[in-house]
């Protein structure tokens, strides 16, 4: 079941009109968007459409050009990094650590030590003493996500964790994450809409830097705003109660 | 969090371990040298044997482990800001940036007073060496540890090739020349008291701030974003680990010359008995990297009596094929 999200609470990450430039390329323009304290929240879009750069622009890893990023309403420029990372927790893209860290050793890089519910949610008990580089993709995810989550905090941003991981560890994660957004705010990126439509409380489509769309998965995800944001004929397929994706061959009209 | 068997050491019994080879290697040195003295003649009725252990092999050997645990950090502190299990001062540049303002020190004595001059441009040295290779391992964003340790040895290749034009220029008969060619060779010099009372200060400091970024560069290890994302700031971090390294490099080479792998050595093998996070890192690297260069002084002054092996010919027997078997490893893993 979906966590029931608390719309009139303040949003715990707003973007209010952002733009971010890289040199003189325009990478996010005037980026509007409202994260509330609850919820599983995705972000979808075709490659190239600023996903990454929002969030990475929410930890302040990406300076604003123009516009104003709050966290806890707070302008993110009045965050000393510490207390930010206080509230936002992160995870990257590309999960790799440098050195040979156990899983144990990995969660110890946090600002607060994994409780032993944690490890049990992520079901990491019996993975603590491996190497983190030679675990499986999906078991790597979880440790990564158990790493973020472990300070408790309000708002997590993930970067398609969920890519390169084979099907039943792809829904296996998005439903740990969607236990996670019953406690706090969950921004994930993601490039599998169906995922997005069956596990996401709100999505937001970005497409070209801008917002194309945001709202419930079942309105914002349908055909005119996919084809517009992805540019591509892309068709929804209804089954079983559930969103699936693809493209129509080519020459037959959708 | 549950506790786990991961096969590595905590800090305490390793440090215990350390330290008591370390007593042991002290022990050897004081004793071990052109001339052979048991420990039970080091207070003794000859004056020349208790001169020969307290007044000059005991500051020479509190020397040698001074400079070990200088390179060691230095190694560590570089490995864990680079990301690179084979950074170490002596392949990324520092130590030839250091070495090049020693022998300018060195060399210009009529207008540079040693005594201050020597540490201050080794540290000089040091310090712009690692910047010019941090800056080109920053080109195009993020850096790139491969690019940053290419870069250090291209510089580190520039460096020496200043300091042997240097060495033709300036150099002459005179004993500067010889003292910087056998410096550059390596070799822990003997320090007065009022120098060796400096040490134990310095090594406080050192360990300390070392231990203060200890977390900063773990977190370093998952990416730059990901150590951001943990409060730390990054810029800065790099910036006082690149400085940290650069002086510990200084202190090393102003008293020990030129002596490469041992940087590269003590943290990749210590690495493996107490895993890759740095705060056990940091004081056991230090007792560690003291405790090696210990052995490789007394080695160097007893093996050819009455002559001495310089001490970077040593380390880099040892160390050479050490560095080529961790390649052939990691290309075996890759």
């Amino acid at each position: 079941m979906k966590a029931a999200t608390t719309l009139t609470d303040s949003p715990v990450l707003s973007f209010e009109g952002v733009d971010v430039r890289a040199g003189t390329r325009l990478l996010l323009s005037g980026v509007s968007l409202a994260v509330p304290r609850r919820g599983l929240f995705g972000l979808v879009g075709p490659n190239g459409a600023g996903k990454s750069t929002l969030v990475r622009a929410a930890l302040a890893l990406q300076p604003v050009a123009r516009g104003q990023v709050r966290v806890d309403g707070r302008p993110l420029k009045a965050w000393k990094p510490r207390e930010l990372a206080r509230v936002v927790g992160y995870v990257p893209q590309h999960i790799h650590s440098h050195w040979d860290l156990t899983v144990q050793e990995l969660l110890q890089l946090t600002l607060a030590p994994a409780s032993e519910q944690l490890l049990q949610d992520f079901e990491l008990g019996p993975l603590l003493a491996r190497r983190f580089n030679t675990l499986s993709g999906g078991e790597q995810a979880r440790a990564a996500v158990a790493r973020a989550m472990a300070h408790q905090p309000a708002l997590l941003l993930a970067d398609e964790p969920s890519a390169h991981l084979d099907l039943p560890h792809q829904h296996a994660l998005m439903r740990q994450l969607q236990a996670c957004a019953k406690q706090a705010a969950v921004l994930i990126v993601l490039h599998d809409l169906h995922l997005a439509a069956r596990y996401c409380d709100q999505v937001a489509v970005l497409a070209q830097g801008q917002l194309m769309a945001h709202g419930a998965p079942a309105v914002v995800l349908g055909n005119e705003t996919l084809a517009r944001a992805y540019a591509s004929p892309l068709q929804r397929l209804l089954s079983g109660g559930l969103s699936f994706f693809t493209m129509p061959e080519r020459g037959v009209a959708p | 969090m549950t506790a786990m068997t991961t096969g590595r050491w905590s800090l305490a019994p390793a440090l215990a371990v350390l330290l008591g080879l370390t007593a042991l290697a002290v022990m050897l040195a004081l004793s071990l040298g052109a001339a052979w003295v048991p420990p039970a003649r080091w207070l003794g009725q000859d004056g020349l044997e208790r001169d020969l252990v307290w007044v000059w092999r005991a500051p020479r050997v509190a020397a040698a482990f001074f400079v070990g645990a200088c390179l060691s950090l230095a190694g560590l502190l570089f490995q864990g800001v680079f990301r690179n299990p084979l950074a170490e001062p002596y392949l990324l540049g520092s130590a030839a940036g250091a070495g090049l303002g020693a022998a300018v020190a060195l060399l210009l004595p009529q207008f540079l007073p040693a005594a201050w001059s020597l540490p201050v441009l080794a540290f000089l040295g040091a310090w712009g060496a690692s910047w010019l290779v941090l800056a080109v391992g920053r080109i195009g964003g993020e850096w790139q540890p491969a690019r940053l340790l290419l870069a250090g040895v291209a510089l580190a290749a520039i460096l020496s090739a200043l300091r042997g034009l240097l060495l033709m220029v300036l150099g002459d008969e005179s004993t500067n020349l010889r003292a910087v060619v056998s410096w550059q060779l390596g070799g822990v010099q003997t320090p007065t008291a009022s120098e060796l009372l400096g040490f134990l200060p310095w090594m406080v400091v050192l360990g300390w701030v070392a231990w203060r970024l200890a977390p900063g560069l773990d977190a370093l290890g998952l990416g730059e974003a990901a150590a951001q994302s943990l409060g730390h700031r990054v810029p800065r971090l790099v910036s006082a680990s690149v400085l940290l390294a650069a002086l510990a490099t200084a202190l090393a080479v102003s008293w020990g010359g030129l002596i490469g792998f041992v940087g590269l050595i003590v943290p990749h093998l210590l690495r493996w008995w107490l895993g890759p996070l740095h705060k056990p890192l940091v004081p056991a690297c230090m007792v560690a990297g003291g405790l090696l260069m210990v052995l490789v002084d007394t080695v160097a002054r007893s093996a050819m009596p009455p002559s001495e092996i310089p001490a970077g010919l040593l380390t880099a027997l040892i160390g050479g094929p050490f560095f080529l078997a961790l390649l052939l490893s990691r290309r075996e893993r890759a």
